[in-house]
């Protein structure tokens, strides 16, 4: 290929194929280069397969254990653990589709093939044997190469009876006990998912509660909820070793100070993802690399070799789709000579989709104190929510945490059925920085889940309503 | 071909346009100076990239953007149409409505209007955490006028305004919107001095960043001044000697400036904590030595740009590196590199006939050295075992330095052995 690209993107995640949209929506001549199909771990072996799972989940959860409450009589319920999975890899492939026509409707040269690095504007393609059978030069090199599960030594994958979050939403037959190593959103998604359909689950977490990154009172919540699930949960819990023996593996673990073991059929290590940035020539370039993922100045994405860039996953955390995306279309504003503002980071939301869902933005009430505020905190429960009532979901509040100062929003703190889709006003909010009085003030449908966002700024500024 | 904010060192992020030499549609040869721009270092006219007609102007005068921003675009043809920033009201408000191409995808209608969309006039969306901080904050309507907005199509943010307040506390300065509009704080009524009687000059780039350099180093560093005399007979004879053959062989006018920069030099090496910087409750002690000289501009105006690694240059290496530096600085030809990273700073006001001063240290540094003018004085010398009074060329040398790192007997040793230096010179030495 010897005509020159403005924009040359090397992966094609959802960091990827969002950049090389926007590059061809602002006139630049753009190439993508992905070995795989399009989407990325996010629409093939991440989000959205995922929430197709758990909404099998959902559906059998609500007809085995409330059905009742809703006057309903099932009988004979049962599911097929292959359909569900079967399910789930039909609509990834359909979604993976809808993205190549998306390429191919912004005219976008798609390269399905290898991309190694092999100067700051040209990109070699290689074939499996290593030969390189193609070319691609480009003004500007966007890094979208994404990141992967994290192996640790104490916990060797062997992809059959110790698995990562790949394996474990394409199984052959369903567990009958599994053991989930790390309580992130990928060991909470699993641990619900596995046990509403009848595993039993041990949730082990090395922090002191599952979660860890989300505010104390919503981890603790959500803990109870699990164990009420039937979910064993083990926190301040180190592995020390898991080994396979005959068709059963063996999980050693260092449980607040005592050792402890646990036998399952699979264990599933989901401790966390690490960069892909080995085998592409990061070396040969000089890209400059920290703690596994390439380092960037994040005004611009730029690497430290000019020309080239790196967005998404592979420049490290929050390793979360929807700031890939974001990223991939701030590089590429910035290389169109736009101004867009710079990514505010503490303005990302984060969801976890089992049930009760669990999404969040912002500071922590534990952060938010540790960086000096005084606080203003609102919390309003479900409980007290007649749609909750209504819709049968009354687990879970919202907990909204403003700086008395100056009314900001500081963070937004959401456990129950649609949290997930409810923090998207908070995120425009904080965006828009609206204070505590924009949102009371904002008139809110009736009724709602979303009423319960108002009356939690009810709730710290002592205007609430219904409690 | 776009026209981007040229990159003038490696600590500079932006620029500000101060000038633009073409309006949009003339023809712009290579070369040819574009526009003059202001970093947070120094002002420099910017050559055009390339040749072609200027087709659009995307940054007006005035205005600030980060390096590597586009600021212009030149078009190898006449343009038919052409845009240009924020100054004629009129095209401004049309090009809200009419715009000349029609978005190229739904998702341009988001895309990032170039300040060719804006009214300066109007303060645009303030959020309401904005409007709750200055209303807490006091901050005026005025005053948040001045303020440059990172947000989304400029807007204020919460970061701005904060930073904006911050720097206010920092630098214990009147709001900047004292303006035109309020002589009466000059001219008090009553006091038979009227309006017509004072002059309203806007501070321009240069003496604003002097401004807020001095009031910064008052409030970082406890400035304290030692003061020495210097007589500098052998080096006033060495000069009167050789300043003819120096200006033919070297082309320089012989000075006394490289003989204290050398002595100053010697001194710092003695005693290197004098070449140092703090950080917090860290001391940073320099291993070079980038030795700034105080440069004073034409009208009126200041520079201090530095000469890398003085330490390895000898007397003569020193002459022609000021020589150089100040010749730079009268034309406007440093680039902000040369004013960074200085350790120590000479100023010598001795030129105006000031036979002594207590200068203002050159941030990050901890101390300045002041040149008071050679003057015939006379002074009590021993001779024989006699003491007589007779006449020298004496200098006063003033040594302000931090007290939060140099005591009065550092900066005294100091000072002593610049003299020990200047008192001792031997011709032979060169």
């Amino acid at each position: 290929m010897a005509e020159k690209y403005h924009v040359a993107v090397l992966g094609g995640g959802p960091g990827g194929y969002v950049a090389a949209v926007r590059a061809a929506q602002l006139g630049l001549k753009t190439v993508i280069i992905e070995k795989d199909n399009l989407g990325g771990i996010c629409l093939n072996w991440g989000c959205i397969p995922t929430k197709s799972l758990l909404k099998n989940a959902e559906i059998y959860d609500l007809m085995k254990y409330h059905s009742s409450e809703f006057g309903i009589k099932v009988q004979g319920l049962e599911f097929d653990f292959s359909k569900i999975i079967k399910r789930s890899r039909d609509i990834s492939d359909q979604i993976v589709k809808n993205i190549e026509f998306l390429i191919k409707k912004n005219k976008i040269d798609r390269i399905k093939g290898f991309g190694k690095l092999a100067s700051a504007s040209k990109i070699d393609i290689i074939n499996p044997e290593g030969k390189s059978i193609d070319s691609v030069t480009a003004e500007n090199i966007i890094i979208a190469t994404g990141a992967r599960p994290k192996n640790i030594p104490s916990i060797p994958v062997d992809h059959k009876m110790i698995i990562t979050s790949t394996e474990a939403m394409n199984l052959p037959e369903q567990p009958k006990e599994l053991i989930v190593v790390g309580a992130g959103a990928i060991g909470v998604e699993f641990a619900y998912f596995y046990s509403v359909l009848g595993t039993k689950v041990t949730l082990i977490e090395m922090l002191d509660s599952i979660l860890p990154v989300e505010d104390k009172e919503v981890s603790l919540t959500l803990e109870k909820s699990f164990k009420k699930r039937g979910i064993d949960i083990l926190t301040n819990a180190a592995v020390q070793k898991a080994e396979i023996k005959s068709n059963k593996v063996n999980v050693c673990a260092l449980v607040n100070g005592s050792l402890k073991e646990l036998t399952a059929d699979k264990v599933l290590c989901a401790v966390g993802v690490t960069g892909n940035v080995e085998g592409f020539g990061l070396e040969k370039l000089g890209i400059e690399l920290y703690k596994n993922h390439i380092k960037v100045d994040k005004s611009n994405y730029s690497t430290n070799v000019k020309g080239v860039f790196a967005i998404g996953d592979v420049i490290g955390p929050p390793w979360l789709a929807h700031v890939a995306s974001a990223e991939g279309i701030h590089c590429v504003e910035k290389i169109k000579g736009l101004t867009p503002p710079d990514i505010n980071y503490n303005n990302v939301p984060g969801c976890t989709y089992c049930q009760p869902q669990v999404a969040s933005i912002g500071f922590t009430e534990q952060k938010a104190k540790e960086a000096g505020y005084e606080l203003k905190i609102g919390k309003f429960p479900f409980m007290a929510s007649g749609k909750a009532f209504a819709i049968g979901e009354r687990e879970g509040f919202v907990k909204l945490i403003f700086d008395a100062k100056y009314g900001e929003l500081l963070g937004a703190h959401i456990i129950g059925s649609e949290a997930t889709e409810m923090i998207a006003e908070l995120a425009m909010a904080k965006s828009l920085e609206a204070t505590a009085e924009s949102i009371i003030k904002t008139i809110h449908a009736h009724p709602t889940l979303s009423e319960s966002v108002m009356e939690a700024v009810g709730v710290a500024y002592n205007e609430a309503i219904h409690i | 071909m776009d026209v981007v904010m040229p990159k003038m060192g490696e600590s500079v992020m932006e620029g500000t346009i101060i000038k633009w030499y073409k309006k949009v549609g003339d023809r712009v040869k290579k070369d040819e100076p574009l526009f003059e721009i202001s970093t947070d270092k120094v002002d420099t006219e910017i050559p055009s990239p390339g040749e072609g007609y200027l087709a659009e102007v995307m940054v007006g005068e005035q205005e600030t953007v980060e390096v590597g921003t586009v600021v212009a675009r030149l078009e190898p043809d006449k343009p038919a149409s052409a845009r240009s920033a924020g100054t004629k009201p009129a095209e401004t408000e049309s090009a809200g409505i009419e715009t000349s191409s029609l978005p190229a995808s739904m998702h341009d209608n988001f895309a990032f209007p170039s300040p060719a969309f804006e009214k300066k006039e109007e303060i645009g969306f303030l959020s309401p955490l904005v409007l709750n901080i200055a209303k807490t904050e006091k901050v005026s309507f005025e005053e948040l006028r001045t303020i440059k907005g990172t947000g989304l199509q400029n807007r204020i943010t919460q970061k701005d305004l904060l930073l904006h307040i911050d720097r206010k506390k920092q630098q214990n300065i009147k709001p900047q919107h004292v303006s035109t509009s309020s002589p009466s704080y000059y001219c008090p009524k009553g006091s038979g001095v009227s309006s017509n009687d004072v002059e309203v000059i806007p501070m321009d780039n240069v003496r604003q960043k002097i401004m807020q350099h001095m009031i910064h180093s008052r409030d970082t560093s406890v400035h304290v001044t030692a003061l020495i005399e210097v007589n500098m007979l052998k080096i006033h004879t060495f000069i009167q000697n050789h300043k003819n053959d120096f200006l033919e062989k070297e082309g320089i006018k012989l000075t006394y400036m490289p003989f204290i920069a050398d002595a100053a030099i010697k001194a710092l090496k003695e005693y290197p904590l004098v070449n140092s910087t703090i950080d917090g409750t860290t001391i940073y002690k320099k291993k070079y030595i980038n030795l700034g000289i105080a440069v004073a501009m034409e009208p009126n105006g200041l520079i201090v740009p530095n000469i890398k690694k003085a330490g390895e240059k000898n007397l003569i290496g020193l002459a022609k590196a000021i020589n150089d530096l100040a010749a730079n600085a009268r034309t406007k030809k440093l680039t902000p590199d040369d004013i960074a990273q200085g350790t120590f700073t000479i100023t010598n006001y001795g030129v105006f006939g000031s036979i002594f001063g207590t200068p203002i240290i050159n941030q990050p540094e901890v101390a300045i050295l002041g040149v008071g003018a050679v003057i015939k004085k006379p002074v009590a010398v021993e001779i024989d075992g006699n003491d007589l009074i007779t006449v020298r060329p004496i200098m006063a040398l003033t040594l302000a330095h931090d007290h939060r790192i140099i005591d009065g007997m550092l900066g005294g040793k100091f000072l002593k052995f610049v003299k020990d230096v200047l008192e001792s010179f031997e011709p032979d030495s060169l």
